[in-house]
């Protein structure tokens, strides 16, 4: 059995339910609220790039 | 400590700590998972334990990231510092989202392990009043136009709302409650558990603190744009 196979032999099963979507969860929460602060400060810096141009 | 609370400085300081806090979120979390998933069934909860490493983390930080507004409050409050409110206000969306993925977690836990989504008990039901304070911290923000009448109401909420923090640390000892009691400091956690969990909350630790600076910084660039803007209107 590959280890993958192996993997998820053990933690997909019945509480596969319950232990994935907790897992997607946080993973959209805490990526997507990277990803808009990244977002949100480089547009600010764009902004400000812009409006110190000479 | 208080050098570091001119505009300038931070910038130059949080630039420089920045790389290092994304490179420790990305290895805390990539090691944490790593040794979360290796470890064996519990003996009672099964794979579901494997909640744990991202329920616990976001339970901390939801409670750090109140603590830390609570005192960036005391010293918008007493020293009317510029830098406290704009550090106050870039920490309570980061708390609020990590008490939504904390309730999230702990009810996708709660089902297997105690056969339900939610109960009313006290742990559950003062982390959800942190949910509400963090909602309300920042309603408050947006509700007054005056940046500095603002600052200071949403200080003074904080500060009450403090009191929330100890009961939710407490809830399990002063009242009987479905929530297991504390057992990381007490030392009853294994160690096959331990370490992946101390390795998650130290990468979630990271991420804050990351997105903490980053926030902080972006206000700090809005502020200097509003003020060019003004002065060129």
């Amino acid at each position: 059995m590959s280890a993958l196979a192996a993997f998820f032999a053990v933690h997909g099963g019945g509480y596969g339910a319950f232990i994935w979507p907790a897992y997607a969860v946080s993973a959209l929460g805490l990526g997507g609220a990277t990803a808009w602060t990244l977002l949100c400060w480089r547009k600010a810096k764009a902004r400000l790039a812009a409006l110190e141009k000479p | 400590m208080f050098g570091y609370a001119n505009p300038t400085k931070f910038m130059a300081l949080s630039g420089a700590l920045l790389p290092w806090c994304w490179g420790l979120t990305l290895l805390c979390l990539a090691g944490g998972l790593y040794l979360g998933f290796a470890a064996p069934p519990d003996y009672q909860q099964g794979t579901t334990v494997t909640i744990m490493f991202i329920h616990v983390p976001a339970a901390i930080m939801a409670e750090l990231a109140y603590a830390v507004i609570a005192v960036a409050s005391i010293f918008s409050l007493v020293q009317r510092h510029i830098l406290a409110d704009v550090a106050a206000r870039a920490a309570a969306p980061l708390g609020a989202l990590f008490t939504a993925l904390g309730l999230i977690t702990g009810s996708l836990w709660g089902r297997p392990t105690w056969g339900a989504y939610w109960v009313w008990d006290a742990r559950l039901t003062s982390f959800l009043l942190l949910l509400f304070l963090y909602l309300g911290y920042m309603a408050l923000w947006s509700a007054i136009e005056d940046e500095t009448k603002a600052a200071r109401a949403a200080a003074i909420l904080a500060l009450v709302g403090a009191v929330n923090i100890p009961i939710i640390k407490f809830s399990v000892d002063w009242w009987n409650t479905l929530h297991q009691g504390e057992s990381i400091i007490s030392g009853k956690l294994d160690p096959v558990y331990l370490w992946p969990l101390l390795l998650m909350a130290a990468g979630y630790g990271f991420l804050f603190a990351g997105l903490m600076m980053t926030r902080i910084r972006t206000a700090i660039v809005e502020r200097r744009i509003r003020s060019l803007m003004q002065a060129g209107a």
